[in-house]
């Protein structure tokens, strides 16, 4: 059996007084890509540095392909676009990934290199130093030098931050394109929209707890969202009418909204009909990937899903 | 040993791109030339029947050329050395190379192995032309091969530790306070052992500079060089004339073998020091 890319077990950092992550267990399987939401400071750069062996734990585990996060080894089989990077100005693009391909103890191949170019869009630009580079095409660089030696596990922290809508378009058909190809990535980012696109599942994370561990279909489909209701005008005497049946409806923009489930509609049908008030059109209010982020970090209260407790299991157990 | 060298190559490169190593050359021969144009007076003003007087002169002389190698050693720990570590991880230099399969003491090792090969090539070059201009001028006060080869040693060995401490500041410190700190350090515990070189009853000084030179044996070895490359103990002036900036009391030739034991702990500090370091 192929094991995961990625199983972490009740990982813990504390730093001084602060507890950066608190108990994160996590499963990333093989050939997805995996979102790790959260805002700033939740502790989604601090996790990813614990799985490089860039921090070390203060408690838990984790296991990187079938390894322990802790064999240099593996890296070779890892890419890592940090969220804050740089390479040396002077260096041109070309020699920031022939230099990588040596440190990753590969010879350098310009073939390659001209491939990761191409993938990154970088293409032409071989020859232009670093520093000559704008913030976005750097993140470009930044993702190329993270393909280098064909990773399998690929960790991306904010890799579209810096770059146009254009560029960030680019970067979701190349995610797309390796996850077609077998690779996993493991996706840190405060971009809704990016991982509403790509992503298989997602973990939200606040204040270092994992809030939620699934998709994100999940998470948006046990969300009630109440219903939106199309109608011309509400007379005062109406909204007196619903209040009494411990009902109301709120305007928002071009329709009113109804905060309440199913079962309520009738008796909202019969206060509209009995004030003789035309009603255009009912649709469900499905919550957007957004509140359901803001609803999850106000409430504080872990979201209930399909949240995963590995347990990390020994060659023989792996075996049965 | 290749991860070790190619982070040394790229340290060298970056020194080279960053202009360091042209402006060392630049200054380095600026000195030579100014050396060359002072001794050559000192030569025309000679006393041709008095070589006790050539000789003061030609000390003298190797003291202030001794100096510029010893602050050249420190310039180059504190501003190339102190900001090696802890800037390049936070401007995330470092986090690209750390994500690749290669062991933090590489790292180390790698960075120090850049500035050892400065040091070796820059500090040679330092002695061996001052000591050919000395005696271009002064034919009769040559220095012995062993003795340059002991003053070269001792220079580089101090070399090293500086680098060496400076290297473990920055893993700690931000690059303007590990400068500080080790500039400081170097230049008290320089200060120390010149008045120890003039007060001999201080029962403090006598208790304070030896332990100085356990700690950071810098000062020690810069007089160890100086004595080899003065004379020795056939060197009157150096043992007696000279104040502060003799040597009264020659450290012995066994401080080279401290130095490499010295040098050995520090380093393996260093390395775990970074081990640990979340970054």
């Amino acid at each position: 059996m192929v094991p995961n890319a990625i199983e972490t077990v009740a990982l813990k950092k504390i730093y001084g007084s602060h507890m950066a992550v608190n108990h994160v267990s996590l499963i990333v399987r093989r050939g997805e890509i995996f979102g790790f939401l959260g805002p700033n400071g939740a502790g989604k750069s601090t996790v990813v540095k614990m799985l490089l062996g860039l921090v070390t734990p203060t408690a838990g585990t984790a296991r990187l392909l079938g390894h322990s996060y802790r064999e240099v080894s593996i890296r070779r089989q890892i890419g890592y676009l940090p969220e804050l990077f740089r390479f040396p100005p002077w260096l041109r693009v070309q020699e920031v990934l022939t230099w990588h391909q040596k440190l990753s103890g590969l010879t350098p191949n310009l073939g390659q290199v001209r491939d990761i170019l191409q993938q990154v869009g970088l293409e032409g630009r071989e020859s232009h130093r670093v520093k000559s580079l704008s913030k976005g095409l750097q993140q470009r660089l930044g993702l190329g030098v993270a393909l280098i030696g064909d990773p399998v596990l690929l960790f991306l922290d904010e890799p579209t931050s810096a770059m146009d809508p254009l560029g960030r378009h680019e970067m979701s058909q190349l995610f797309k394109a390796m996850r077609k190809q077998g690779r996993t990535i493991f996706l840190n980012s405060h971009l809704l929209s990016d991982m509403e696109h790509l992503c298989d599942r997602v973990a939200l994370i606040d204040h270092g707890n994992i809030l939620y561990t699934g998709t994100l279909q999940a998470a948006l489909q046990n969300q009630h969202g109440g219903y939106r209701i199309f109608l011309d005008q509400l007379p005062e005497a109406c909204l007196a009418d619903l209040s009494q049946h411990d009902l109301s409806l709120h305007p928002v923009g071009e329709y009113w909204h109804f905060p309440y489930a199913r079962e309520k509609l009738p008796v909202l049908h019969q206060i509209l009909a009995h004030h003789a008030i035309d009603v255009y059109e009912v649709e469900k209010d499905k919550k957007s990937l957004e509140d359901w982020f803001l609803e999850s970090l106000e409430t504080d209260d872990p979201v209930h899903g399909p949240t995963h407790e590995p347990k990390l299991l020994r060659k023989d157990e792996r075996r049965a | 040993m290749r991860n070790i060298r190619l982070i040394a190559q790229m340290s060298i490169n970056e020194m080279s791109r960053r202009k360091i190593l042209p402006i060392l050359g630049i200054m380095t021969l600026g000195f030579f030339v100014l050396f060359d144009f002072v001794i050559g007076g000192q030569s025309s003003a000679a006393v041709p029947g008095n070589p006790l007087s050539n000789l003061a002169t030609v000390v003298g002389d190797k003291v202030m050329a001794a100096f510029f190698v010893n602050l050249f050693i420190g310039f180059m720990a504190i501003f190339i050395v102190s900001g090696a570590i802890t800037p390049e991880v936070d401007n995330g230099t470092l986090l690209v190379i750390l994500a690749r399969p290669l062991k933090r003491w590489q790292i180390i090792a790698g960075k120090w192995l850049a500035v050892l090969v400065m040091q070796v090539v820059m500090i040679p070059i330092l002695v061996i032309v001052t000591s050919i201009i000395v005696h271009a001028y002064f034919p009769h006060q040559s220095i012995p091969l062993p003795a340059l080869m002991g003053t070269i040693l001792s220079f580089l060995e101090e070399g090293w530790i500086l680098s060496l401490l400076a290297l473990l500041g920055s893993v700690f410190l931000s690059q303007v306070a590990n400068g500080i700190m080790i500039g400081l350090a170097f230049i008290i515990n320089f200060i120390v052992g010149s008045m120890a070189q003039l007060v001999h009853h201080s029962l403090i000084l006598q208790i304070v500079s030896p332990t100085l030179s356990l700690l950071m044996p810098t000062n020690e070895l810069y007089r160890r060089a100086l004595f080899e490359w003065s004379g020795g103990i056939s060197n009157p002036f150096l043992l007696s004339a000279l104040g502060p900036f003799g040597v009264t009391h020659p450290p012995a030739g066994s401080i080279a073998i401290y130095a490499i034991i010295y040098t050995g702990i520090i380093f393996a500090i260093t390395c775990r020091s970074f081990a640990r370091l979340d970054v």
